[in-house]
């Protein structure tokens, strides 16, 4: 069944989201991945730049074949593109120019009789003039290289098989069904033996495979929401995989590297369509009132990361003033929905401060904690970050009886985090006026036993932590508490790279901790 | 094979698994109006006190055994279904209720609040040494909010009506008093104490 899901996924996926998944599959052959470009082609033709296994560097072209089969008219379109991808030579810093290349034309259908005449003619004429020879990757070489790759890692389970199936048959419209998800990763991931270190970095590219298989029917529907979640997904496993068998960098790097370029892509996507967005409606009007603003309070937290992983990478990068005036435009609709959406809001809250912002930043961070501070200490107390904005909803709504089976009244996971970045900040008044109020929560976390356990969905050992604060509270010991940050449990791939934490921590907001938050703070707020 | 009815037997199940946890929640009684929450992770929960203490402890497994004979099932009727459910919903309200009498008795053991009345029976003088020994709460008007006494029914009966003969007694009304008007002293200092110093 599955062979024959990747081949429905083969045939249908466009060429733009069939670009990581080759990559991926490039990588698990041995293939180093060096560059593939975001938007459309490259300037000379290249999708795809990567160095082969017998070292010889490679460029490729994709091009979806929209009813199967590339024609002689289609081809002709291409004609200058493939002349660029033939005759300039590729010209990237990992690559050796003067080294001979080999260059293709890929595609997930077939070619015209005539297209594939007019290739084979036009090479020797190539070869003759010192150029590389056009090669082709068809939809059957093409099934036939994911399916080796697959070799021996096909999900062992029939569980898997459904989960799969059901993933691929979503509406991809919804959002991601992230704990199916996390789980069908999880048993493809950790559902093999460890056998060796190489063996490893195609358990991680067979994975990925099968990740944007899981994230075809998003893909299809231009979910970027979805697309962000489920890459981060795939990472935040690949880590606990790599943490767990201390699989060496090299074997893992290059699959990290295009499932993060995945993720970049998708919020870079997300926030070219909201930039012009006036307002921000989905599906059914007449019923999307009640998701209005939490959902933009998600959308906003995205997209302020993205901002701050340009910034991470490069530092002269400056904050475009249209992502500043929609936060002025939106702010008055931004929603505490739950505990899940405090990560949100402090992506917001680093944005601003970075962009320049630190007093409208603090502002949001004393909200933030005296709505926490006021639902929590409230009869029905807000819900834990172990509940989405759809749950939560449909609780209010009276239309599920989920919340209303559990009691949140009293403790909260996010609170410790915000009165630690309040202490860090020397804001002592706004603690001490509310510390009474702030004693009678119980401060929760959940301590993962391994850090490789972090990153899973679901984690059955570990430690839930709960704690009162001391009455009275040193001020000073509060201080130098808010400044000792503990990162032992911390995959060491997030400590150098925040902004992939905090993507992380957006997808994965029962994973708030005050560790995480203070190295969080450390990285965006210095 | 012959059909079966998957779905909609899945909505019958979770009427009957809400029938339980209501069941299971109405046997346990006062210990049911206990704040719960759910811990969706982890092996072990740490509690760390206001006052530095901690206590450590793994997770307790509480279960029920029911057993059906195929030869039952012609004639499972609701009322069958519901004294088999009634029957896991008391064997599981008395683990929860046991397991956490144990807990606290070791928990006030272990931080010296325990009154051992080495075999004498209840009285108005164990009583008061109970509250001397307990922190009591009173409201934001400082009204006392009386603590819950949790004993076994049938001392309950052969004592209910000496017990509440101490309400008009007032010599013994009166060390409660004292007793109270103490601990509001220690709330009050308690309360005061929930700020932030240098």
């Amino acid at each position: 069944m599955i062979e024959r899901i990747i081949e429905n996924w083969l045939t249908k996926v466009n060429e733009k989201s069939f670009q990581v998944p080759f990559c991926q599959m490039l990588i698990g052959e041995g293939y180093q991945v060096v560059h593939l470009s975001r938007h459309g082609s490259f300037e000379e033709g290249k999708d795809v730049l990567a160095i082969a296994p017998d070292g010889v560097p490679c460029a490729f072209q994709l091009k979806g074949a929209n009813g199967g089969k590339i024609s002689q008219n289609e081809w002709s379109k291409y004609n200058e593109q493939i002349t660029r991808l033939v005759e300039i030579p590729i010209k990237h810093p990992s690559i050796d120019e003067s080294k001979s290349r080999r260059v293709y034309f890929v595609t997930n259908g077939e070619l015209d009789e005539e297209v594939r005449v007019q290739i084979t003619n036009q090479n020797p004429d190539r070869v003759r003039r010192q150029l590389p020879e056009l090669g082709t990757i068809l939809k059957g070489e093409l099934l036939n290289r994911f399916s080796k790759i697959h070799t021996d890692l096909w999900p062992l389970q029939l569980q898997s098989e459904k989960d799969l199936l059901e993933l691929y048959l979503a509406d991809g419209t919804g959002y991601l069904d992230k704990p199916k998800y996390a789980g069908f990763l999880g048993s493809l991931i950790f559902g093999t033996e460890e056998t060796t270190k190489v063996e490893g970095q195609r358990v991680l590219a067979s994975a990925a495979l099968f990740a944007s298989y899981g994230l075809f029917p998003f893909s299809q529907a231009g979910n970027h929401v979805a697309i962000i979640e489920g890459w981060t997904i795939f990472i935040a496993y690949a880590i606990s995989y790599i943490e767990k068998y201390k699989l060496d960098e090299r074997y893992w790097q290059n699959t990290l590297q295009i499932a993060e370029e995945a993720v970049e892509m998708a919020l870079s996507n997300l926030w070219e369509e909201i930039r012009s967005m006036q307002y921000f409606v989905a599906g059914n009007v007449l019923v999307d009132a009640p998701f209005y603003r939490g959902r933009l309070t998600w959308l906003t937290g995205f997209v302020s990361s993205y901002m701050l992983l340009q910034k991470q990478k490069n530092p002269d990068f400056i904050i475009e003033e249209k992502f500043i005036n929609y936060f002025f435009e939106n702010q008055k609709s931004f929603l505490l929905w739950g505990e899940a959406a405090i990560p949100q809001f402090l992506s917001i809250l680093w944005t601003l401060r970075t962009v320049g912002y630190p007093q409208l930043a603090d502002r949001l961070l004393f909200a933030i904690f005296k709505g926490i501070l006021d639902k929590t200490t409230s009869k029905e107390g807000i819900p834990d970050p172990y509940h989405n904005l759809g749950e939560i909803v449909l609780g209010i709504s009276g239309l599920s009886d989920q919340l209303r089976e559990e009691n949140f009244a009293g403790r909260s996971y996010s609170l410790d985090s915000l009165i630690q970045l309040l202490a860090k900040r020397e804001y002592r008044g706004v603690l001490a006026e509310n510390w009474k109020q702030i004693t009678l929560t119980h401060l929760v976390e959940f301590e993962p036993e391994n850090p490789w356990q972090f990153c899973t969905w679901h984690c059955e050992d570990g430690i839930f932590h709960e704690t009162m604060l001391k009455t009275p509270q040193s001020w000073q010991l509060l201080k130098e508490q808010s400044t000792e940050i503990n990162v032992v449990k911390i995959p060491s791939y997030f400590q150098t790279n925040p902004t992939m934490l905090l993507i992380f921590l957006l997808v994965y907001p029962h994973r708030i901790r005050p560790d995480v938050i203070k190295f969080l703070d450390n990285s965006f707020s210095p | 094979m012959i059909p079966d009815f998957p779905r909609e037997k899945e909505k019958i199940m979770q009427f009957w698994n809400k029938y339980l946890i209501a069941k299971n929640q109405e046997l346990l009684g006062f210990f049911g109006t206990l704040p719960a929450h759910m811990n969706h992770e982890g092996h072990q929960w740490a509690l760390n006190r206001a006052d530095g203490t901690g206590d450590n402890q793994p997770y307790h497994q509480i279960e029920g055994l029911m057993t059906v004979e195929i030869s039952e099932v012609p004639h499972l009727t609701p009322d069958k279904i519901r004294e088999k459910l009634d029957k896991i919903a008391d064997d599981m309200a008395r683990q929860i209720t046991q397991g956490m009498i144990a807990e606290i008795s070791r928990v006030t053991k272990e931080v010296g609040n325990e009154v051992n009345a080495e075999g004498q029976p209840l009285s108005q003088g164990l009583f008061l040494q109970m509250l001397e020994k307990m922190d009591l709460d009173f409201d934001e008007n400082g009204n006392w909010n009386p603590p819950t006494i949790v004993m076994h029914p049938d001392l309950w009966e052969a004592k209910k009506e000496e017990i509440k003969s101490w309400e008009t007694d007032d010599e013994f009304l009166s060390k409660q008093k004292e007793i109270i008007e103490k601990k509001k002293e220690e709330w009050r200092d308690r309360e005061n104490h929930r700020k932030l110093v240098d």
